[in-house]
């Protein structure tokens, strides 16, 4: 249901299905802050195995769909969840990845489509460079999410803002949900708060620059990191500020949703904290990442495929196939639904008389181009387009000899950035045909 | 102490690559050959003449291309440091969740966790620092102010002045600038106006506790007009030390020599240094499962810990691993790792081939030993196994032949090998099926891979690759001795290829982890290694001279290791910095 004004106090609780106060307070709270309310969304999700990995979509039908023409065929099975999308989802096939062939995934080139150094990403991924270069001034110019392993260390994510410059991810959704929207239930003495963290702000901005001074070149730049994350955190101070004060902040996810390891019902929570984050306009690209890095041994015990992914999923000719492919294809329909799932809230807020979901371009692909089974020139890409036009829906594009670079390509123009190409240049020489 | 190659004053004409002669005599590799070997970038990180750069008239060029020192002058603390960092200046205040939240932004994708180029200070990680600091002081108040009890019962201008005046010049690790202690007064006073004396003074400890003198290593040094350079002070030299070896600012100890200035004496900084790293670790904090701790690992453990990437072992999901066993095997090699380094001779040989390591019960049960019921007592390796290569933490994080040749090429040869050009096939689906139905027969792994390595395509990666690892094969994935594989007898029959001094075939691992020991070439890769680590940086050619020394010390010393780590923090070469002459404040000393 579309929320209106009516509702504007109602309670919020987090999940598909939830009321929710977008219209209102997304137009309100855009305008407060300066934000340009029409600029579309994204949402990336990066997976580690599912589809894609380990030949499926060169040696099984699964990705495969019922084809009448590029522009008429038939949503895949498995990506049957995605049909209420179904118009705007292009598939887009046989695409190549040339970079840090890791053996079980491209790693950071997932996303950067550039040559690292085999350790570090060598450019940054397409989610942190479109916020980068169009949504620097946003609360979040991203959000990247993950699988939380543990809490000491940062989930397998492949955001990067450069070269060497990797992006953490968030991995448990609470720490997401408490970044996004803070940890506080009441907006009493909101505006005092704001103030004095304003002021204290002021003064660390003044004690970096102090230092600052008194380098150069390089070393000067890694005060600026620090300086620009400071004002960063005035800005989502002020927005954060008028937001909250718009909205009823939604609950909390729960200590089921907010679990270590591969489970669901994290994945979900992250999707319902990303999406309401996007809606109240904190941030409008998001990066999920399900083991979105080399994680081709991820078992997924709550799917009912427990153990080593590698051996009991990965080599079908050597293994079960039968049950390595019941496995990808409820992996695929899962991680299918994380999507669906995304825009399923956010259709229910408006912004400029137009569903946000509507507003919201995404794309999905998966890390797993293995050089040990061949999957770094077998990419498939999802893109759920239009946008408005920005992006063609609906197409299915078989394009070997392309990089997944080149569809990554228009989804970055529609999002605003204005450039020619993407990732590495010699690999990129336009938008994939068929898709703008 | 030699120190031909740093604080060495060259003409502006001189001829660069001099290099100061040439190192003194000694079995080490050349440094560039190892250099040559590094991922690529770090030959021209900070290398390069600095004639094109403006500087002031009259001040020598500080060494040349080959030997000069390091530029790299701030480096954000690790996660880890800062953390310990604020636990140390917010004592009494359980820094747990700080620690939780500050640790999700260790290294990804990087060996060494003081690699500057891996952290970053991203809106998220300020966000996170931010939060966490004011839960911290809201701590510390509601909790009764600790040290400084004023905060909490009585937070006046008074107050605000004796915290400035006993937490600032500590939190900065050294006497802050001139003005900078009246502008935190002004700061406290303006707050206190606008918010209350409460507000304010928790905002001060806040602003102190986020300010960068806090959050990132300087090294500004001081300019020395007769070689150009910049030296370290005292300070600087005590941040340098203690968070190498204690990834925590300096200890009282250390500190009061740093005060006094007379930790610029070379033997007072050799004192320190030897205190330091004199003691070992217990076991309670690197043995988890001893004692309802986190494990805690610093300075020449946390590098070994890094360098032999045993942590890789716990994210392992082969069958017939779980949880405690993976844990265990991290347990045994870090257990080893100090055995050797603070009750044995301290040496990289004895790392790569003592007899003897550590049973607990579930190590006894795996590796097929009785049990003793004592953890903390050496007792003699099984099946031929020697040092920590054969040990189940290495052979399960590191579980084909390939994956363990790449680590002995990469961090012991320092050599890395580039990744496969985009045409090559790297499909090995039905690859084995296919060779058998060629030959007619059944083939052994060990004959399926030769096959492979036959393939053009294929072999100028893996002969640099597996025939390293080959000599594992006599161990499986979770590190269990085996005499067949697939119904065949085991070949673990290998060979070192492309080094400069240690080729050579070997019958098994036993001989091979023997002869990497005694390999210069090894030596010297170690240096390099601990050289990125505790300095934070890929070495570039302008510390070659730098590393030949470090590697005739290490070699002299009979490779040992926290011998080596002494030298590396104190010797003379890291005691000085290149000025950067566009630096506001420096340009206009000379």
């Amino acid at each position: 249901m579309i929320k209106n004004r009516r509702s504007f106090l109602r309670g919020l609780s987090m999940g598909g299905a939830a009321t929710l106060l977008g219209p209102f307070v997304n137009r309100i709270v855009g305008t407060a802050w300066g934000a340009d309310v029409s600029r579309p969304n994204l949402f990336v999700l990066t997976a580690g195995n599912g589809w894609g990995h380990q030949s499926l979509d060169r040696n099984t039908p699964l990705l495969a769909p019922t084809m009448r023409s590029e522009s008429d065929w038939d949503l895949p099975k498995v990506l049957n969840k995605l049909s209420p999308l179904a118009k705007r989802v292009s598939l887009c096939r046989r695409l190549y990845n040339p970079f840090d062939k890791n053996l079980h995934g491209n790693g950071w080139a997932t996303l950067s489509v550039m040559k690292g150094d085999g350790r570090n990403p060598g450019g940054p991924s397409l989610d942190r460079w479109v916020a980068l270069q169009t949504a620097a001034s946003d609360p979040f110019p991203s959000l990247a999410l993950g699988v939380a392993l543990r809490d000491s260390s940062p989930p397998p994510c492949t955001s990067s803002d450069g070269v060497r410059k990797p992006f953490p991810a968030i991995g448990r959704p609470l720490v997401a949900f408490e970044t996004v929207f803070g940890s506080a239930s009441g907006q009493a003495d909101a505006d005092n708060v704001l103030a004095r963290r304003k002021s204290l702000l002021d003064a660390m901005v003044k004690d970096v620059e102090r230092v600052r001074a008194q380098l150069a070149g390089q070393e000067r730049a890694k005060l600026d990191q620090l300086l620009e994350s400071y004002r960063g955190l005035e800005r989502q101070l002020s927005a954060k500020r008028q937001i909250l004060a718009a909205i009823k902040t939604p609950a909390p996810p729960t200590d089921k949703q907010n679990s270590l390891g591969l489970q669901p019902a994290s994945l979900q929570a992250h999707v319902d904290v990303a999406a309401h984050a996007v809606a109240f306009g904190f941030t409008r690209v998001v990066h999920l990442s399900v083991l979105g890095f080399d994680a081709h041994n991820a078992g997924w015990d709550a799917l009912g495929f427990s153990g080593d992914a590698h051996e009991n999923l990965a080599h079908l000719s050597g293994y079960d196939k039968p049950r390595a492919t019941a496995a990808y294809e409820a992996i695929i329909d899962f991680e299918a639904g994380l999507l669906a799932r995304f825009y399923s809230v956010l259709s229910g807020f408006k912004a400029n008389d137009q569903l946000l979901s509507d507003q919201t371009l995404a794309v999905w692909v998966n890390s797993g181009g293995g050089k040990h089974h061949e999957g770094h020139a077998h990419h498939a890409v999802v893109i759920v387009g239009d946008a408005q036009g920005r992006v063609r829906g609906g197409m299915h594009l078989e394009r070997p000899g392309h990089a997944v670079s080149e569809a990554f390509l228009p989804v970055a123009s529609a999002m605003g950035v204005k450039s020619d190409t993407f990732g590495d240049p010699e690999h990129c020489k336009g938008p994939l045909p068929g898709l703008v | 102490m030699a120190a031909a190659c740093s604080g060495r004053v060259a003409d502006d004409d001189e001829p660069s690559g001099g290099g100061g002669g040439k190192p003194p005599p000694g079995d080490v590799q050349d440094v560039t050959d190892v250099l040559n070997g590094l991922p690529p970038g770090s030959m021209s990180s900070g290398a390069g003449s600095p004639s094109g750069r403006p500087r002031p008239s009259g001040v020598p060029v500080a060494g040349s291309d080959t030997c000069r020192a390091p530029k790299e002058r701030v480096w954000q603390l690790s996660p880890l440091q800062m953390a310990n960092t604020m636990a140390t200046l917010v004592p009494g205040v359980d820094a747990t969740l700080l620690k939780e939240r500050l640790l999700r932004y260790a290294s990804v994708g990087s060996p060494y966790t003081s690699d500057p180029g891996i952290l970053n200070a991203s809106s998220l990680f300020a966000t996170d620092l931010n939060q966490t600091v004011t839960q911290l002081v809201d701590t510390l108040v509601s909790s009764g102010g600790g040290e400084h009890a004023c905060v909490a019962k009585s937070p006046t201008r008074d107050c605000a002045q004796t915290v400035i005046k006993s937490l600032l010049p500590r939190a900065f690790r050294s006497p802050p600038a001139n003005g900078v202690a009246d502008d935190f007064l002004a700061f406290y006073d303006d707050a206190s106006g606008k918010y209350g004396e409460g507000p304010a003074i928790k905002l001060l400890i806040e602003r102190i506790l986020s300010a960068p003198e806090v959050l990132f290593r300087r090294e500004l040094g001081e300019l020395d007009k007769k070689t150009g350079l910049l030296r370290l002070s005292a300070h600087e030299r005590a941040d340098l030390i203690a968070y190498a070896i204690t990834d925590a600012p300096p200890d009282s100890q250390l500190r009061a020599a740093a005060d006094d200035g007379s930790l610029l004496e070379p033997e007072v900084a050799r004192r320190e240094v030897d205190r330091l790293l004199g003691a070992a670790p217990p076991l309670e904090d690197i043995v988890e499962g001893m004692a309802e701790v986190r494990r805690k690992v610093a300075g020449p453990m946390r590098f070994l810990r890094e360098f032999l990437s045993v942590e890789k072992t716990r994210f392992v999901t082969v069958k017939g691993s779980d949880e405690r066993l993976l844990r265990w095997f991290d347990n045994e090699a870090m257990t080893f790792a100090r055995h050797v380094l603070w009750e044995d001779d301290a040496t990289l040989s004895k790392l790569l081939t003592a007899d003897y390591t550590f049973y607990s019960n579930t190590l006894a049960d795996h590796y097929g030993v009785a049990r003793k019921d004592n953890y903390t007592a050496p007792a003699p390796t099984v099946n031929g196994r020697k040092g920590v290569l054969m040990q189940s933490s290495f052979l399960t994080g590191h579980d084909s032949a390939t994956d363990r040749g790449k680590f002995i090429r990469a961090r012991l040869f320092c050599q890395e090998i580039a990744a496969p050009d985009n045409n090559v096939d790297m499909n090995l689906e039905g690859l084995e099926e296919e060779l058998e139905g060629e030959e007619k027969r059944n083939l052994s792994p060990r004959e399926v891979r030769a096959r492979h390595l036959k393939d053009p395509s294929c072999a100028a990666c893996h002969q640099q690759l597996d025939p390293l690892g080959f000599p594992f094969d006599g161990f499986d994935v979770l590190g269990k001795p085996r005499t067949t594989w697939d119904g065949f007898p085991i070949d673990t029959g290998g060979e070192i290829l492309g080094t400069s001094k240690s080729d050579g075939k070997v019958q098994n691992a036993p001989e091979l982890v023997t002869k990497l020991a005694a390999s210069s070439d090894v030596a010297t890769c170690f240096v390099v290694q601990m050289y990125m680590y505790v300095h934070g940086r890929i070495p570039g050619e302008e510390d070659t001279c730098y590393l030949e020394r470090l590697s005739t010390a290490f070699a002299r010393s009979g490779g040992n290791v926290r011998e080596l780590m002494a030298e590396m923090l104190t010797g003379d070469e890291m005691q000085t910095r290149m000025p950067d002459w566009k630096t506001e404040s420096q340009g206009a000393k000379p």
